[in-house]
């Protein structure tokens, strides 16, 4: 059958990337292939590393084997056994462990304490898929042909550029090829499979079209799209987002539609393998694209495709695809609500992004309104322009609580008794503002030498990852003849993200009224309660606990300690230039390190004990949001997010009971719309009760399906670790 | 009118989503002429402040015992006793507590006080079309402090609703009328024998001024705890249907479901517990008795959906 079969094909489909087939007659072996690979790497020694990557893309896409699937739409396998992944291995090992080996222990002690992590990123990228969809793989190359000859012509054509345009007119040579292999093996499964009745055909039809012109087809163009992915992946850059998945897609899903080619429910079904293919990847922080949002001409983006991929999401459930929903005031409450309906029957994978907030954030990194229009959110939540922007979004992650710790004890980590940070004088605090000022003092050692980290290690970008394919797509590397990572992009930003800002917060606070205004203890004497884990002080445990001043329940004292500190902190970085061009980003998140960093922090001011999780994104800290959802919103929208252009997320748990009916939908719209009129940035939410987290712990085969928004991702709640399952049930005890 | 008017509050409860449109915030008044032995709120019936105490939460501090004048707190062999009999519900223990295991129910709030914790949600409410609801407890036993938070709340162009189980004299319903966009009425037994045995009063004061208050206009939205074995059988649904579609005006009916959560509050304001031990109803109970009331041209959900 040609329709009307992703069902019966459903969990084939996701076997195609656990246990992987392939035609052997269609290419090398493997052991061949990596014995050839390594010749021809080491034939090549001493050329420009874009190069040597070129010619290994092209040998692994020419003599690779490969596997065009019957019962498949879309066709992209290569087995290309991580080659090109280990050589970029090799590279990087040679920068951390030669180049820049000082540097690099440095920061793997800050990382073993906790404190911070800080280097090169080259995970966070999307191409510009707008150049891809209306050039196609043959327009790109063309291009990149176009654009040499004419500096060839005019005698401006530098060595740098010629190697540039070389490297990338080998890769995209290579696409090609690829797909005209694909397509020959399309043809031959025809002739052998009648069973789904001449879908190979159509299949082969789309793959040889692709290889002379851009795509005309949602078939065409969502074929394309898959094979794009597997490339650049397998070149280096992981894709951290699909873009405007509506505005990119709907010309060919209308043209489709309009001339007759394929009805509503053909095109959902392509959809459906599509989303599939792309979620058995598993990559584990997800497959992300977004719906709706302002055009660059300021006109609302919502089209058909929108409520139709909305529509197949809901109906699949995949965890690993990944829905940014760009809200601004002239988006329809109805795809709000389809999506809010999505997340309330489990169906979680969605982050709201503010466009109010995001474009002007952007704005304040240089880019133009109608370029910040074009935004992508990248990864997580992290917004970068798309086609124009490298954003490596994670270069320098900070744990705020860290700072706190050192300061108390003067630059020595408790639990381990390691020098770290700046020296200071803990004894001759005598005022709140003197710690704080200390405070300021350690954060801005710390950021200070991240930033140095990925400083030095920009300079060796293009000795670790050249990207040959990826900057073929992005206008500004082509016209100027230079590598995405080597600033050739129109914006080549670089980040650093706070995170635990709640549990800082709560430090500085509970040590201004326990110290320094009521005196219940002193500095000195704080310090060592905490280095015993508040043995025998179980009393001012409690009373700090349950003081009422705490981040996230709209308490003035705290919520302006928290405008102050992330200020200061957006103060150390923002716009602050990099080496390769751009500017460093500030972000506020701490994806899943919360618990990660926890583990290596001591109690804490704040009533925490050692090793347990610090607070998460811009929640409170857990259990202490005792105002409920509207209070955390409120503290929430204090803090000036146009300064975080690098991301940050609010992160809202609700109990089931409190979404049910039309007034719970209500609600949740009423929540969105509220924190982003507000001036919030983006909003994820979690839908669960105590009661099914703790079965789902004691029984986990029958709640294999459930699914929890870790941090700008899904995971199925039983693949947690027992920390982060006890933190969840922790949370949801709270609601 | 005496802005500084207080009135006796039992909690005032954020991000209220289904006693009325939009994000609200429900305040919860004490005193209640009812005596439902179903009682979810059962720290609203005495109009007296009470304390309640839970004894899990407790965590054997004794900070309470250092505050109380009045010896209800002690402490045996490192354990915290707590006597009812001796306490006067003036609170200061509750400001000490550690474990978060005693509460005030009855403090007393200005009503300029209560509205200020009601604005801070302001922006929700002007985004979903939310406001205040008043609950309790009965507030209308506190008719003119209701008066005056809903003519507060009303003069800032907010929503405002009250939630009554309309066992209170015309008159206060009176006070509040012109200042209450809707009114949440409980409809709870047809049969006022048996009304009076569930609830301590019979049916027909609250009958009589659900006909006027539906008579002079105001909206009404009627809810039914449907309590499994005491007014779920079909004849009082009928009867139920049969006098609610004679009063013109009701926009709609909600079936609430029952639930014993409230249990363990009966234990810690040292009350007896009267609940019944009958299990929540399930959603389609909820969705057919709805269905029952809609054959009566009634507009009815379940309180789930």
């Amino acid at each position: 059958m040609l329709w009307n079969t992703f069902y019966e094909n459903r969990e084939h489909l996701n076997r195609q990337y656990i246990d992987p087939h392939w035609i052997e007659d269609s290419g090398l072996d493997p052991e061949a292939l990596k014995t050839g690979a390594n010749e021809l790497i080491r034939r090549m020694q001493g050329q420009p590393k874009q190069l040597i990557k070129a010619k290994v893309f092209d040998y692994i896409l020419r003599n690779g084997q490969i596997d065009v699937d019957p019962a498949d739409w879309f066709h992209d396998r290569i087995r290309h056994e991580h080659i090109l992944g280990n050589l970029r291995l090799q590279w990087w090992r040679h920068i951390d462990e030669d180049v820049l080996a000082d540097m690099h222990s440095l920061e793997r002690k800050a990382w073993s304490l906790g404190a911070f992590f800080a280097g090169a990123d080259f995970s966070h990228t999307s191409p510009d898929w707008n150049n891809l969809l209306d050039l196609g793989i043959t327009g790109l190359l063309e291009r990149i042909r176009e654009k040499r000859d004419e500096k060839l012509n005019v005698g401006t054509l530098t060595d740098d550029e010629a190697v540039f345009y070389e490297a990338s007119a080998i890769v995209y040579e290579a696409v090609i090829l690829f797909i005209n292999r694909l397509a020959v093996w399309a043809e031959k499964n025809a002739k052998a499979d009648i069973a789904h009745g001449g879908r190979m055909l159509l299949c082969a039809k789309s793959l040889r079209n692709l290889a002379v012109r851009p795509p005309a087809t949602m078939h065409e163009a969502l074929q394309l799209g898959i094979i794009y992915y597997e490339l650049q992946e397998m070149e280096g850059e992981p894709i951290r987002s699909h873009g405007g998945f509506d505005r990119l897609y709907d010309r060919f899903y209308e043209k489709d539609i309009a001339s007759g080619l394929f009805t509503v429910e053909q095109e959902k079904e392509l959809l459906r393998f599509f989303y599939t293919k792309l979620n058995g990847n598993r990559f584990s922080a997800g497959r992300p694209f977004y719906l709706g949002g302002l055009m660059p001409s300021g006109k609302d983006a919502v089209n058909p495709l929108s409520f139709v991929v909305l529509d197949t999401y809901s109906e699949l459930g995949l965890p690993y695809i990944k829905i940014h929903i760009r809200v601004h005031p002239d988006l329809s409450d109805k795809l709000i609500e389809k999506a809010l309906d999505c997340i309330r029957n489990g169906k979680n994978s969605i982050v709201f992004m503010n466009d109010e907030t995001v474009i002007p954030a952007l704005m304040g990194t240089g880019v133009s309104q109608t370029e910040a229009r074009e935004y992508a959110p990248i990864g997580c939540y992290e917004p970068a322009v798309m086609g124009l922007e490298v954003p490596c979004t994670f270069n320098v992650f900070i744990n705020m609580a860290k700072a706190v710790e050192l300061t108390l004890y003067d630059g020595i980590d408790p639990l381990t008794g390691i020098q770290f940070g700046t020296p200071g004088e803990s004894s001759e605090y005598n005022s709140f503002e003197a710690f704080y000022a200390a405070f300021q003092k350690q954060l801005e050692w710390m950021v200070s030498t991240a930033m140095a980290t990925t400083l030095e290690y920009e300079k060796h970008y293009m000795e670790i990852n050249p990207s040959p394919l990826f900057s073929g797509t992005m206008t500004d590397c082509v016209e100027k003849g230079r590598d995405a990572y080597a600033g050739g992009a129109r914006y080549n930003n670089s980040s650093v993200v706070f995170g635990c800002l709640g549990s800082a917060v709560d430090s500085h606070i509970a040590i201004r009224k326990f110290i320094f205004e009521r005196q219940e203890i002193s500095l000195h004497e704080l310090a060592e309660v905490l280095r015993s884990d508040w043995t025998g002080s179980e009393l001012l445990r409690m009373k700090i606990r349950n003081d009422r001043d705490k981040w996230g329940n709209n308490q003035p004292k705290a919520d302006a300690m928290a405008r102050e500190l992330m200020d200061f902190a957006a103060s150390l970085v923002a716009n602050q230039p990099n080496n390769r061009g751009g500017v460093f980003k500030t972000g506020l998140f701490t994806i899943d390190q919360h618990v990660n960093c926890g583990l290596k922090t001591g109690a804490t001011p704040d009533g925490r004990k050692a090793r347990t999780p610090l607070s998460k994104n811009l929640s409170a800290v857990t259990a202490m949001d005792r105002q409920g959802v509207t209070a955390l919103i409120q503290s929430a929208s204090q803090i000036d997010f146009t300064r975080f252009p690098d991301g940050t997320v609010l992160d809202v748990m609700l109990h089931p009971s409190a979404v049910q009916g039309k007034d719970g939908l209500n609600a949740m719209l009423g929540l969105v719309r509220t924190f982003f009129r507000k001036g919030g940035f983006a909003m994820q939410y979690n839908v669960l009760d105590a009661d099914t987290l703790r079965k789902a712990q004691e029984f986990p085969e029958e709640y294999a399906n459930l699914q929890v928004r870790v941090c700008g991702w899904n995971a199925y709640f039983t693949t947690l670790g027992k920390p982060e399952q006890d933190e969840f049930i922790h949370q949801a005890e709270n609601l | 009118m005496n802005q500084s008017i207080a009135g006796s509050i039992i909690d005032i409860k954020r991000f209220s989503i289904h006693d009325g449109p939009g994000i609200r915030t429900t305040v919860f008044l004490k005193g209640c002429p009812l005596r439902c032995i179903w009682c979810h709120n059962p720290e609203g019936i005495s109009d007296a402040p009470e304390l309640c105490y839970f004894e899990k939460k407790c965590v054997n501090c004794g900070q309470c015992v250092v505050v109380c004048p009045h010896n209800a707190h002690r402490m045996v062999d490192g354990k915290h006793v707590f006597k009812w009999e001796n306490c006067n519900a003036c609170g200061l223990c509750t400001n000490v507590c550690l474990g978060d295991a005693l509460t005030l129910y009855g403090e007393k709030m200005t009503a300029d006080e209560v509205v200020a914790v009601v604005m801070e949600d302001e922006p929700f409410y002007r985004e979903t079309g939310g406001g205040m609801t008043l609950s309790g407890g009965e507030p209308l036993l506190q008719a003119a402090y209701c008066a005056e938070l809903l003519r507060l709340v009303k003069q800032r162009g907010l929503h405002t609703a009250v939630d009554t189980c309309g066992a209170v004299p015309w008159a206060f319903f009176k006070e509040v009328l012109p200042l209450t966009d809707l009114f949440l009425y409980d409809i709870k037994h047809m049969d006022t024998a048996l009304h009076s045995i569930y609830t301590g009063a019979g049916n027909e004061r609250i009958h009589d001024n659900l006909r006027r208050l539906a008579k002079s206009g105001a909206a009404i939205e009627i809810r039914i705890p449907l309590i499994p074995g005491y007014n779920d059988d079909d004849a009082n649904i009928d009867a139920t249907g049969t006098f609610l579609s004679g009063i013109a005006g009701i926009e709609k009916v909600v079936i609430l479901p029952y639930h014993s959560l409230a249990r363990s509050k009966y234990l810690a304001l040292g009350l007896a517990d009267t609940m019944p031990h009958t299990a929540s109803p399930s959603d389609e109970t909820l969705r057919k008795t709805a269905e029952r009331l809609r054959a009566f041209g009634l507009n009815t959900a379940s309180g789930r959906d």
